[in-house]
């Protein structure tokens, strides 16, 4: 089942939309293949460390830790703090100490790498190769966070690379006389109407900050493309995480396109949460043993979850048409949700196979 | 105190999945009702409410869809005050990719663009009373209140920076800014709303309401899940089915009143219970129920 979705691959990406249980998947992958035998780690971007929270650790941090799931193999976890990977990022590349440190003491790298948002996905991407390349693990697993941007990512390298090569780039950090006839024709104008959208000052200040950058930006580039090979090459598996829901369904089908359009293996789908009542159900013969009153109650009960099961049999008939070949996995909604490594347990035999 | 529908931002966010949207369009309905100038943001880049919302013609609130490219259109516009500059500049690109790299501010720009709806440094000629944010999930939302604070840091004089202050003192403005959270009865999301009401202290901002989305019906009593139990072995399949169906419902109803219970105690906003609906599909009927259950809140 899974195994069919990693295909033997040793990266893992799960994506989908919002809440559908890509924290809990990538969870529950984790501690499968640890119970195999294997090493794996388990990465999440979150800021709000659900991660910690579905594996019932209190502290994660940028190193990984290892989970005490009393596995054969080791389930390591960890989830990223931006603004560190953002740091080593800059001790890895600097060419010498005093860029080094004229980048982390410079005020707008530091307000910068504070506010994670925009770069979360690529310092997520950096981390990944980072384990990747060093080569600890036979698995990683990396959880995304809930937007449809969360496909960002992908772009993330291509997109840092597109600055560093860009016009603009050169403008900040090149002299202004010489920066203007970079622009080209009509350069100068280009160039005062950025200096009135942004400020005068914050370019001066943005510009300073990109020259120290500057010397690093060919060790930067060099990394963001190593990085999209990896998320493109034969190592890596998306999962699409999905609910039985018309919305996550559409979700699911525009996440495919992107990982076709970016050339990006796609290794198959979770439909997670699916209802599904016994077709024997009946309260029939309740009315006896119960009382009327309550046997309809029970009947009122069967008629709401067999909606919800129809209503998932017909969404996953429509998401059956996007798998291309690709292996479709079942995880019904289980009587409780998951929230520990028990719970995660209990979702292991509809990924690994075996369930009754 | 200000209710909910006299402030000019109400932000919505919570955790993927949990019903911001539906949130943001009933809390529209509600706004729409009551007679305010009201419109409903989409964040995301889903435009889902579009089929959705009867619109304002229909008596609903209008709809925007606001996504990065169009905040930094209106950027530009605005500090350029100038098309053709605007255009000069769209077409080079070097401002697209400044706001791609520059971390956070992209943020800037979209919270920006909600800020000129409804106030944009004069409120009365702002083109809505009221916007109300169907808002990214929790860890982005709190990257979007926070970038004018930082943006104000980053960016010591000039346009980016005299905006930001303003953005930044009308999102902690409890008179004009409310933030909602929408969470699930279940540990994970609970946990999460119970950070994000810390980590909106620690910004000034605070969290006004939070909407608990999903409450399963409460069918049965303990007595009566206790006769289903001790009967449930003896009965014949497809009745024995149809309990085990029922106690599970049970069960589940039970965790969800004690994370309900976790919820109140681990933030000081009010909590307003939200149904779970059965239909395949929420449509306006099932917002205008959820409406009438946040009116109360929301007043
Ligand atoms: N099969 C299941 N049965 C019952 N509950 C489940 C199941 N899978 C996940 N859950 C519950 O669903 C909720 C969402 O799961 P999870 O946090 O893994 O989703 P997510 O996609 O990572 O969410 P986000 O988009 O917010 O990151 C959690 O409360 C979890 O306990
Ligand atoms: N009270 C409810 N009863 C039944 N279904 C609901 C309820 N609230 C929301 N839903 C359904 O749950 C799904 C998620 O809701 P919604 O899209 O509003 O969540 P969201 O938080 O905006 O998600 P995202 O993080 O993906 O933006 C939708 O299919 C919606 O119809
Ligand atoms: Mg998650
Ligand atoms: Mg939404």
């Amino acid at each position: 089942m899974i195994e069919r979705v990693l295909d033997g691959r040793t990266v893992c990406i799960c994506a989908g939309s919002g809440g559908v249980g890509k924290t809990t998947t990538a969870a529950a992958i984790g501690l499968g293949m640890a119970a195999r035998g294997r090493r794996v780690a388990v990465l999440t971007i979150d800021p709000a460390r659900r991660l910690a929270d579905a594996l019932g650790l209190t502290e994660l941090g940028n190193e990984a830790r290892l989970v005490d799931a009393g596995a054969e193999g080791e389930l390591w976890a960890l989830t990223l703090d931006a603004k560190r990977t953002f740091d080593e990022l800059v001790e890895l590349h600097a060419p010498d100490a005093a860029t080094r440190d004229a980048v982390l003491g410079n005020r707008i790298y530091q307000e910068l790498s504070r506010a994670v948002a925009g770069s979360q996905e690529y310092m997520a991407m950096e981390k990944l190769y980072d384990l990747h390349h060093e080569g600890g693990f036979d698995l990683l697993v990396l959880d995304t966070p809930p937007t449809r941007s969360a496909l960002d990512f992908l772009d993330a390298p291509a997109d840092l690379t597109a600055f560093i090569d860009s016009r603009t780039f050169r403008v900040l950090t090149a002299p202004t006389r010489f920066g203007m006839r970079l622009f080209g024709r009509g350069g100068g104008l280009a160039l005062s109407a950025l200096e009135r959208a942004t400020g005068v000052r914050l370019l001066q200040d943005l510009s300073e900050f990109f020259t120290s950058f500057g010397t690093m930006s060919e060790g930067f580039r060099r990394r963001a493309d190593a990085v999209d090979r990896l998320l493109a090459g034969d190592d890596t598996s998306f999962v699409l995480v999905t609910a039985p829901r018309r919305d996550a369904v559409e979700e699911a089908i525009f996440f495919r396109e992107r990982l076709d359009e970016a050339g990006m293996p796609f290794g198959g789908v979770v439909a997670n949460r699916v209802h599904a009542i016994p077709a024997e159900a009946t309260a029939a013969g309740l009315a006896g043993p119960l009382g009327e009153e309550l046997a309809r109650r029970v009947e009122a009960d069967l008629g709401d979850q067999r909606r919800l099961s129809e209503r998932d049999r017909r969404t996953l008939a429509a998401l059956r048409r996007l798998l291309s070949g690709r292996p479709m996995i079942q995880i019904p909604e289980l009587d409780r949700d998951v929230h520990d490594l028990d719970g995660l347990r209990a979702l292991e035999p509809h990924l690994f196979g075996g369930a009754a | 105190m200000a209710t909910l529908l006299d402030r000019r931002l109400v932000f919505v966010t919570g955790k993927g999945g949990v019903g911001k949207t539906v949130v943001a369009a009933a809390l529209g309905l509600l706004a729409a009702r009551a007679g305010r100038r009201a419109v409903v943001c989409e964040l995301s880049g889903q435009q889902r409410l579009a089929g959705v919302l009867p619109g304002h013609g229909g008596g609903g609130p209008d709809l925007i869809s606001i996504d990065a490219e169009t905040a930094r259109r209106d950027w530009l516009r605005r500090e350029l005050r100038s098309g053709a500059l605007a255009g000069i500049l769209g077409r080079s690109r070097a401002f697209d990719l400044l706001t791609a790299a520059a971390p956070g501010l992209s943020e800037l720009l979209t919270i920006g663009k909600v800020w000129d709806l409804v106030d944009g440094g004069e409120p009365g000629r702002a083109a809505y009373e009221l916007a109300i944010v169907d808002g990214p999930s929790t860890g982005q939302a709190l990257a979007l209140l926070e970038a004018p604070h930082t943006y104000a840091g980053v960016a010591r004089a000039g346009p980016v920076h005299s905006r930001s202050l303003l953005i930044e003192d009308f999102l902690v403005d409890r008179a004009r800014t409310a933030v909602v959270a929408v969470a699930l009865p279940e540990e994970m999301p609970v946990n999460e709303t119970i950070q994000l009401a810390a980590s909106l202290a620690s910004l000034g901002a605070s969290l006004e309401l939070v909407a608990l989305n999903g409450m399963l019906p409460r069918r049965y009593r303990e007595e009566e899940a206790a006769l289903m139990r001790g009967l449930e072995e003896s009965l014949p399949g497809g009745e024995r089915a149809a309990v085990r169906v029922a106690l599970a419902g049970h069960e589940r109803s039970r965790d969800q009143h004690r994370e309900a219970k976790r919820l109140r105690a681990g933030v000081a906003a009010r909590v307003a219970t939200l149904p779970f609906l059965f239909e395949p599909e929420l449509r306006m009927a099932e917002l205008e129920v959820l409406a009438d259950r946040l009116a109360e809140a929301a007043a």
